[in-house]
Formats: C-alpha cells, sequence, structure tokens
C-alpha cells in the first residue's frame, strides 16, 4: 500500500467536508422546504393548460350558442375570423370539421380534422379530455373506403390529398409515438 | 453452439419477447424498446426540450445502462477506457437520434415495428443494411476512429454515475422534473416492470454483447457462422411469436402507429444510423451498454444522444405521421456530410 501524504490528505478531508454537506442537506431537506420557494413545473403546467382550456372555452363560447340554435353557417363564418385570429389553436378547426360533419359534407370536414389533430395531439389522445377518438375512427372506417375509390377513379391531386390525410388521421388514431 | 452462442440467443429472445411485454404494459404502440424514443422522452424530462407531450423519465433507458453495470462489475469486466475522438463521438450520437427521430424509431423499433406488421419500415431496414454495408467498406478502406485506451482516473465511472443520479430522479421525482400529463409521454409500463426490465435485458446485453446493428454488420462479414445473427433471429422469432400472441400484429403499409411513409427519408434516416453505428462500434442500445461498462467513449455518444432528443424536438426535427419535416430533411443529409467528411479525414492510407 502507497503511504498517503498530505495533499492526499488535504483533499480526503475536502471530500468528507462535501460529502457530510451532502447528506446534512438531504437529510434536512423535508424540514427546510419551507425556506426554499418549491419548483414544481408539472403543476405549473397543469395550471396553465387549465387557464388555456377556460381561455378557449371563453372565445369559442358564440360559436358554441349559434350551433346550439342550429345556426351553422354564421358559426362557420364566426370561426373562420377566429382560425384567422388564432391560426396555431386547434380547436377552431376541430368544430369547424364537426359543424361540416353536421352539415352532411365528410369529404369538406377531413381536411379541418387533419389540420385540427396535427395542431393538437388532445384530439385523438384517449387520456385527454378534449379527445374525439371514437367520432375520428368512424370518420376514418367511413371516409377512406370512399376516398380510394374517388382516387382510383379520378387519380387527381385533391383526392390524393384527401387520402393522405386520412391515412394520417388512421396512424394518429393507432397510437405510437408522435 | 457455444456457450456464448446460446447467451447471445438467449439476450435478442429476452429483448424481442420484453419489449413486445411492455407495450402490453402500458409502454407507446409498437414501441415498446425504442433507445431513440427514450432518449427524447428523458431528454424532455429534464428539461432540454419543450414539447409538453414528451416529457418523461424513462426507466428502461436507465435500467439498460445501470443493468451493464452491475452485470460487468460482478463479470470483473468493468474497465474505464476512452480517448478514441471524443468530440466526434459526442456529435455521432447527436446524429444518431437525428437519424432516428426522421425514421421514427432506433435499430431496435425498426423490428418491433416489422414484427407488428407495419411495412412502411421496409425502407428504414433497407437504408440500416446500406449504412452497415458502408461503414463496413469505410472500414475495410482504413477509416479509423483511432484505438480507445485503458485510463486511469476512473473516467468511465461518470455516466454510469450519471444514469444513478437519474435513478434516484425516478424513484424521488424533483419538483424541477417534467412530467407529461398528455402526449405518448403518458403511455408507460409501471415504474417497477419497466426498470425491472431494462436492467434484465442491460445485463444479458453486456454479457453477451447483443446489438442489433453489430449482428447485421457480423453477418455480412461472417454469414451464417456469427453467433450475433443467432441473436438477431432469437430476437426477431421472439418479438413476432409476441407480437401475434398479444395481438399486436396489424400487417399494413399505410395509417400504421408511429410510422410515415416518406421512403426515401426513411431510407437516409437509417443509412445515417448504421453508418455511425459502425464506425463508432454500435447502435444507440449498444453505446448505453458500453457506457455501462466503463466506456468513456460511448459516455460521449450517449451525452450526444441525450442532447440530440433535446434538438430533435426542439428544432422540429423529428418525423410525425405526417411525414418529415424541412428540418428533418436538412439535419439528415448534414448528418450524412458530417460522417462522410470524417471517414474521409480518419482514414489511415498505406504509404508505398
Amino acid at each position: 500500500m502507497l503511504p498517503i501524504d498530505g495533499f492526499q490528505k488535504l483533499i480526503g478531508l475536502a471530500i468528507a467536508v462535501c460529502l457530510l454537506g451532502l447528506l446534512g442537506l438531504l437529510m434536512t431537506a423535508p424540514a427546510a422546504q419551507h425556506q426554499t420557494v418549491t419548483v414544481n413545473k408539472t403543476l405549473e403546467r397543469q395550471l396553465r393548460d387549465q387557464a388555456r382550456a377556460a381561455y378557449l372555452e371563453r372565445i369559442y363560447q358564440p360559436v358554441a350558442e349559434l350551433r346550439r340554435a342550429g345556426q351553422i353557417a354564421e358559426a362557420l363564418l364566426m370561426l373562420d375570423e377566429l382560425k384567422r385570429q388564432y391560426p396555431q389553436e386547434g380547436l377552431g378547426e376541430l368544430l369547424t370539421g364537426e359543424l361540416l360533419m353536421e352539415r352532411q359534407v365528410p369529404r369538406q370536414a377531413i381536411e379541418h380534422f387533419y389540420n385540427a389533430v396535427r395542431l393538437d395531439g388532445d384530439f385523438v389522445d384517449r387520456k385527454s379530455a378534449r379527445n374525439r377518438h371514437a367520432q375520428l375512427s368512424q370518420l376514418v372506417e367511413a371516409q377512406l373506403p370512399q376516398a380510394l375509390e374517388r382516387q382510383r377513379q379520378n387519380p387527381e391531386p385533391g383526392a390524393e390529398q384527401q387520402v393522405k390525410q386520412l391515412y394520417y388521421l388512421q396512424s394518429r388514431l393507432a397510437g405510437g409515438c408522435e | 453452439m457455444s456457450r456464448h452462442g446460446l447467451l447471445v440467443m438467449g439476450a435478442g429472445l429476452s429483448l424481442g419477447i420484453l419489449g413486445v411485454l411492455l407495450v402490453v404494459l402500458g409502454n407507446p404502440t409498437n414501441s415498446g424498446i425504442c433507445v431513440s424514443c427514450f432518449v427524447e422522452n428523458s431528454a424532455g424530462a429534464l428539461g432540454l426540450h419543450d414539447n409538453p407531450r414528451m416529457q418523461y423519465l424513462r426507466p428502461e433507458l436507465i435500467g439498460f445502462v445501470l443493468g451493464a453495470l452491475v452485470m460487468a462489475l460482478g463479470g470483473r469486466e468493468f474497465r474505464s477506457r476512452g480517448g478514441s475522438a471524443p468530440a466526434l463521438r459526442l456529435f455521432s450520437g447527436i446524429f444518431m437520434i437525428v437519424g432516428c427521430a426522421v425514421f421514427i424509431g432506433c435499430p431496435i423499433k425498426l423490428f418491433f415495428r416489422l414484427l407488428a406488421g407495419d411495412l412502411s419500415t421496409l425502407a428504414g431496414l433497407v437504408g440500416l443494411v446500406a449504412g452497415v454495408w458502408l461503414g463496413i467498406k469505410g472500414l475495410a478502406q482504413g477509416v479509423d476512429l483511432g484505438g480507445s485506451h485503458r485510463q486511469t482516473g476512473g473516467s468511465g465511472l461518470w455516466v454510469p454515475l450519471s444514469f444513478v443520479l437519474l435513478l434516484g430522479f425516478v424513484l424521488w421525482p424533483p419538483g424541477f422534473l417534467l412530467v407529461s400529463s398528455r402526449g405518448s409521454a403518458t403511455q408507460a409500463a409501471p415504474v417497477l416492470w419497466a426498470l425491472g426490465i431494462g436492467l434484465l435485458l442491460g445485463a444479458l446485453a453486456q454479457r453477451s454483447r447483443f446489438c442489433i446493428t453489430g449482428s447485421i454488420r457480423d453477418s455480412l462479414l461472417m454469414g451464417y457462422r456469427a453467433p450475433l445473427l443467432w441473436g438477431l433471429v432469437a430476437f426477431i422469432l421472439g418479438g413476432l411469436v409476441t407480437s401475434l400472441a398479444t395481438g399486436q400484429f396489424q400487417p399494413g403499409y399505410y395509417g400504421q402507429p408511429g410510422a410515415h411513409t416518406d421512403i426515401l427519408w426513411s431510407f437516409l434516416g437509417m443509412l445515417l444510423v448504421g453508418l455511425i453505428a459502425v464506425l463508432i462500434g454500435g447502435c444507440p442500445f449498444r453505446q448505453l451498454i458500453k457506457a455501462g461498462e466503463g466506456d468513456a467513449d460511448a459516455g460521449l455518444v450517449v451525452l450526444g444522444m441525450l442532447l440530440g432528443g433535446g434538438l430533435v424536438q426542439s428544432w422540429q426535427i423529428a418525423a410525425t405521421s405526417a411525414g418529415v419535416s424541412l428540418y428533418g430533411k436538412i439535419a439528415v443529409l448534414t448528418g450524412l456530410i458530417f460522417v462522410l467528411v470524417n471517414m474521409l479525414l480518419h482514414r489511415e492510407t498505406l504509404s508505398a
């Protein structure tokens, strides 16, 4: 065994002091919590998400009222305006898709549902309160065979685009990593 | 068959079966084990990117490194070594994750996707084999990053120790750790199951040296005599049977979970991964195992992978079901330029 010199003793002592300090900090951590501002980023985010949801509910409230009153055309016009104001918000696209489905024009609704899911994955997330998994699954199941048939009969870019959008929705509905 | 051959087959079989079972336990569909996805999730949890749907410190990732560490210590194979082109390896780690993110999955996930019937992975598989083949050609032509050396001072300990710290974060999550409340990062097997499976697979992989790209490399070099080939066969059989038995086999090309059909970019993404993996000695999974057994060079690749996990999400490099973004395409081509230039710079030409 090699002899221990003075330098090694000094470094060893310093390590021991640091380790004791670390141990002390960890052992007294629960008691010292009240002295520091505890950061809980997950809680902060949940609060932000809830605030966001409440804000969105408020700005889309007039659309919901028009929809309840059966004024679909007016609701769609209002949604156009809101989408211009909030272009990165998926809820406007989702509501547009839903209104077009109520108007029995699912082919027009597909693009809006596609945009909605691209902007906000919550719409296909079964754990989310805002999920439309069942509704979108039905749409894909019903529209994909028809879209493929249209593409086969008339292979124009529009038909191909619609098939791609439906495949995208199908893939997102199937789950997997994002 | 030799004892080592049986060990390799056991490791491959375990990886195939347990990888699919992790999906049954809660991991994302077709993604029971995906080192690059786990790295992206973990980078997000540590605050390296701000995608709120991709933040979760994956226990499997920690298990791989610590399982390898325990097995290496137990088998007296833990050796601090390093010093081979460290900066290049750090960047290689980043670009490996870029290639994986554009394809959507590491080489292990490539096979899990395929074994679940996802035919869109075929382009990636061809790319991976082509990348490995090109890497072998490079090695044969004298490309050499320089050998690693036994290092005193325990440099190989620091990455495994940082994973011990991460284990502490998993067991006693600090407030600054980010955890997704929505998105694919919320799909996860129970912590203790994930950790246990990770530890077991890490230990088996350390002892057997099993690696996907290594299996392809050895098969191209040695044919059916390569033990790793039989490990790969066992992995495929184990994964396929479990996939069929658990009802996860859904064959098709379009609309597969977590997949896109940009075949050129799937090909190039996996080409990049295969090429880098051969040059630095292993796929992302193998780098974790090597880091666990004291390889400081692999440790730098792992740190690069974590950095890459943050970048691919922050810079919108990662592909989605909608396809590959412009940034993703630029990043893959940049990665290919990076590795090809380095192949030229690190070529030892024989003097006349």
